[in-house]
């Protein structure tokens, strides 16, 4: 996005609004066998636009409890600012014990590896940036998908929860071709590793010990499982579903999530496992690479 | 409840979008000019009030600095925007603006010359070797990163400093927070919020590069 003027704002925010409603329902757009059979050369660009984990207080939500307003937002505002004071100092023994990792690269060399291990797709191009395309780039590149030439986006997100019990990837998965605004392909892809604790001073040892040894090995699985649901995703053939056919009544089972540093319980259809690991489409089509 | 959610949403963010024009821009560089914004109270952590160095912390003291390096593993950009909706566990980034960066150096040489007001003669690197008497300190910008969190816009600075005393070397790597609530989400904002992450930096360096003159300097 570049500058934006009051009006273009006001659209994108209500568009925004829309896309709220969007995210109660569906998320995933299928790649179809055609679409995937006329892809002969993909770029795929990861954008990772921070330096290190993100680590924010929990939001108040007063603003939304108020039904919105400049005032609820500036309560909300002070009090995720005193939140966020308190927690800072806590994360410092964090950030120190992974000063030197390097989520980019880490990123990068798996998904070379990845790409040599069965990728569903042909990719010509990969790159891991921390910059944004601007808009003018982005509808050119996405003009340019013609002749077999596509283009997948991911953006993705690492954050620790607000009281560090979980460090979560979140990444959202765009394709285009055919020179197609629309998108070919999208969804959401989320991993979650746990701490098992709720208390912040025991979750700040545990990432912290033995130079945040556990905070760069679930960075890396997280890195990992995040291309894992991408290979599964797009290589699905696509499945015509008939009302009453058995898969529209696949069973759902409730898996242990995170959210604001909570537990909730997540359902969704188990997809795959592993030891300790579990693999989860919910409803809204969305994967994720849960603990359990 | 759906259109109620949309409608909440709207509000809330009603702000930003009547906001004057001159919001993040993604090919404006920022200023990296250092500036103190924290104030005489200092900052709050864990409910309690940093005490800021005292006005005269450097007196008597000359910082001679050796170098002043950026070693960012990326000096592009600076973080930036994430736009995403956290009210449902499939959320994630929808849309992304990073920030753009400026010249690394210039923002450590503005930073260690404001040490100045602390009472620090501080020279600026130059090709004779430092006087005797003088602080030998070397300092590396190691990271800076600016995100959005809500209303808020948070940041996180590394930088890494060196002082050669008559005991031997001392290398201390600090890190910064800043928090500041997200106005007008403008270029300058996002500046002011990595400033603070210095400020509460350089808090920590002045008290440790005044030790260190008071332990005697290697020259």
């Amino acid at each position: 996005m570049s500058r934006l003027d009051s009006v273009s704002r006001l659209l994108a925010i209500a568009g925004a609004c829309a896309l709220l409603s969007a995210c109660a329902s569906t998320v995933h757009k299928p790649l179809s066998d055609a679409s995937r059979n006329n892809i002969s050369q993909l770029e795929m660009r990861v954008v990772v636009l921070q330096e290190g984990p993100i680590f924010s207080a929990r939001p108040p939500g007063v603003a939304v409890a108020a039904g919105g307003g400049l005032i609820p937002a500036l309560i909300d505002a002070s009090v995720q600012k005193s939140r966020q004071e308190s927690l800072v100092s806590k994360v410092h023994s964090v950030l120190e014990a992974v000063h030197d990792y390097d989520f980019r690269e880490e990123y990068s060399s798996n998904l070379s590896t990845a790409l040599q291990n069965g990728f569903p797709l042909k990719v010509g191009k990969m790159s891991v940036v921390p910059s944004s395309l601007s808009r003018e780039a982005a509808d050119a590149a996405i003009a340019a998908t013609k002749n077999g030439a596509g283009l997948l986006l991911l953006i993705s997100y690492y954050e620790l929860e607000p009281n560090l019990s979980a460090l979560t990837i979140r990444t959202s998965a765009s394709l285009w071709s055919e020179g197609n605004p629309q998108k070919a392909y999208s969804n959401h892809l989320i991993f979650q590793a746990t701490s098992g604790s709720l208390d912040l001073d025991r979750n700040t040892e545990l990432w912290a010990s033995e130079n945040g040894q556990r905070l760069r090995e679930q960075s890396l699985l997280g890195i990992r499982e995040t291309l894992k649901m991408l290979v599964l995703d797009l290589g699905m053939k696509e499945v015509v579903e008939k009302p009453n056919s058995p898969s529209a009544n696949t069973p759902t089972e409730k898996f242990s999530f995170y959210m604001a540093g909570l537990p909730q319980q997540l359902e969704g259809t188990l997809l795959a496992s592993e030891p300790g690991r579990a693999l989860v489409r919910d409803k809204t089509g969305a994967l994720f690479s849960l603990p359990r | 409840m759906k259109y109620f959610c949309m409608v909440t949403v709207f509000l809330g963010l009603l702000p930003i979008a009547i906001s004057p024009a001159h919001a993040l821009d993604d090919k404006e560089v920022l200023s990296m000019e250092f500036e103190d914004t924290i104030g005489e109270n200092g900052l709050e952590r864990s409910g309690k009030t940093l005490a800021r160095p005292a006005q005269d912390a450097g007196k008597d003291c000359t910082l001679a600095i050796t170098y002043l390096e950026d070693h960012r593993k990326n000096r592009e950009t600076a973080g930036g925007s994430t736009f995403r909706i956290e009210a449902f566990p499939n959320y994630a980034p929808l849309a992304v603006q990073s920030v753009r960066s400026g010249d690394g150096v210039k923002w450590m040489k503005s930073a260690a010359e404001s040490l100045k007001r602390y009472g620090f003669d501080v020279q600026l690197p130059q090709s004779a070797e430092p006087a005797p008497g003088m602080l030998p300190a070397g300092i590396k910008l190691k990271l800076a990163h600016v995100w959005t969190a809500g209303f808020s816009l948070n940041s996180h600075v590394t930088i890494e400093a060196a002082f050669a005393t008559r005991s031997g070397p001392i290398l201390r790597r600090y890190h910064g927070f800043g928090i500041k609530t997200n106005w007008w989400n403008a270029n300058s904002e996002y500046m002011e919020t990595l400033n603070l992450a210095v400020a509460e930096i350089l808090d920590s360096l002045v008290r440790d590069a005044s030790a260190s003159c008071k332990a005697g300097p290697k020259t």
